[in-house]
């Protein structure tokens, strides 16, 4: 007997065979997800769990997972973007050591560094009865209520998505959807090396439409308590009950899929 | 072309055949079938910016993804309602994707194919009126109202 929870026939199908494999009762009611945070790592590395967990939870099933992290300096290039909004040749970004890669998300070149809160949810978006344009309108609400918090009057762009400052963009959302699961997320500009924006024509614009939290409240951010923020939100906005596991966890348990949910 | 839907018309065609991930197949009179994708999907997606396509003779797999989608700062994988070979990608879409969102079952057509397999995976698909409550539980699962 399924939750009559309006998730609609293509997900009986997934939940009939995650029954047979856990028999759990606990796994036929999934609101909940899993909340990691996690203070820097490596774009390649963040990259690839995103993966896994796509692919755990396209192969049977694995909780709605929100990574919420910040990158050393890196550009990443979108699938309509091209190199022409790098505004520095290759070999400068080699000697700073801040790497480059052609990613699948939607939207231009960006960038990320410390000081930029990242979030990557990685969901079945649609159970929430969300499709393509309203899931980014959905996380655009989460990063809005955020800086609502803070003091920070902001909107999205109707054309060019984000959340924006009157005309300056204080976050970014690029998002891939692999079968039924979105990746990839959003970007919040907290206290970002300026500088090294400036490399870029970030999502096709001039870098000087980039600001930050920092630069408009104009004193130092608690960056923590932003993160908090963003979790919080994001478990108003979506619904969704998160529990908080270590990045450890995280990759043990997506290594072990079918162990783990019979186990959780 | 019916309009599912109290307040956002979703238009559709039941005499295609629709795949639940919202793609459509048109048998077409010389045996080739043309594919393409919903009002609903593209009015999912928003206004399309660009798109990844197979090119001619290339062999697409009922089910499995053919190619990308595009639209604002989201990207999504198009998948095949049918097996076969490639013969014509719709040209016009790359000088004007938003034929998709103004005509997704006529003009926004995205490609021909020679299927494989037609009768068999035919019967995979969903069409009349199965494929009117499939919509309609679509529509019902945004939480917008069907009637």
């Amino acid at each position: 007997m399924l939750p009559s929870n309006g998730y609609g026939g293509k997900w009986k199908i997934q939940e009939s065979r995650y029954h047979e494999q856990a028999g759990s009762l606990e796994m036929m009611f999934p609101n909940k997800g899993f909340c990691v945070n996690i203070p820097l790592i490596g774009y390649q590395r963040a990259w690839d769990i995103q993966k896994r967990i796509v692919s755990a939870k396209t192969d049977g099933y694995f909780r709605d997972t929100i990574l919420i992290l910040e990158h050393p300096p890196v550009i990443t290039v979108g699938r309509s973007g091209n190199l022409k909004n790098l505004r520095v040749k290759k070999e400068e970004l080699k000697k700073k050591g801040i790497d480059l890669y052609h990613v699948e998300r939607g939207g231009d070149i960006t960038y990320h560094g410390p000081g930029q809160i990242v979030g990557y949810p990685v969901v079945y978006f649609e159970r929430y009865g969300y499709r393509h344009r309203r899931y980014i309108y959905e996380l655009e609400e989460v990063i809005i209520r955020v800086l609502d918090d803070l003091g920070i009057r902001c909107r999205r762009h109707p054309e060019l998505r984000g959340v924006w400052v009157g005309d300056q963009k204080i976050a970014s959302v690029g998002v891939a959807v692999k079968g039924h699961v979105a990746f990839h997320g959003f970007a919040l500009n907290v206290d970002p090396n300026f500088e090294h924006f400036a490399m870029i024509n970030p999502c096709g614009s001039s870098p000087d439409k980039m600001t930050s939290v920092g630069f408009i409240a104009g004193e130092e951010i608690n960056s923590i308590a932003v993160r908090k923020g963003i979790v919080e939100h994001f478990k108003e906005v979506f619904k969704l009950d998160l529990e908080e596991i270590s990045l450890e966890r995280l990759e043990f348990m997506v290594k072990n899929v079918d162990r783990s949910q019979i186990d959780v | 072309m019916e309009h599912i839907g109290k307040y956002t018309k979703y238009g559709f065609v039941k005499e295609l055949y629709y795949t639940i991930e919202h793609s459509w197949a048109k048998v077409m009179p010389d045996g080739s079938a043309r594919i393409g994708i919903t009002d609903f999907a593209q009015k999912s997606l928003g206004p399309i910016i660009g798109l990844e396509l197979p090119k001619k003779n290339d062999a697409i797999v009922q089910m499995a993804s053919f190619g990308a989608i595009e639209s604002s700062k989201i990207v999504s994988d198009l998948y095949a309602p049918l097996s076969g070979i490639v013969k014509e990608v719709n040209r016009n879409l790359f000088d004007d994707p938003e034929l998709i969102n103004l005509d997704p079952f006529g003009d926004g057509w995205i490609i021909d194919i020679s299927p494989d397999n037609l009768e068999e995976e035919l019967e995979k698909l969903m069409s009349g009126d199965a494929a009117i409550k499939w919509i309609r539980g679509e529509v019902e699962n945004t939480g917008e109202p069907v009637s």
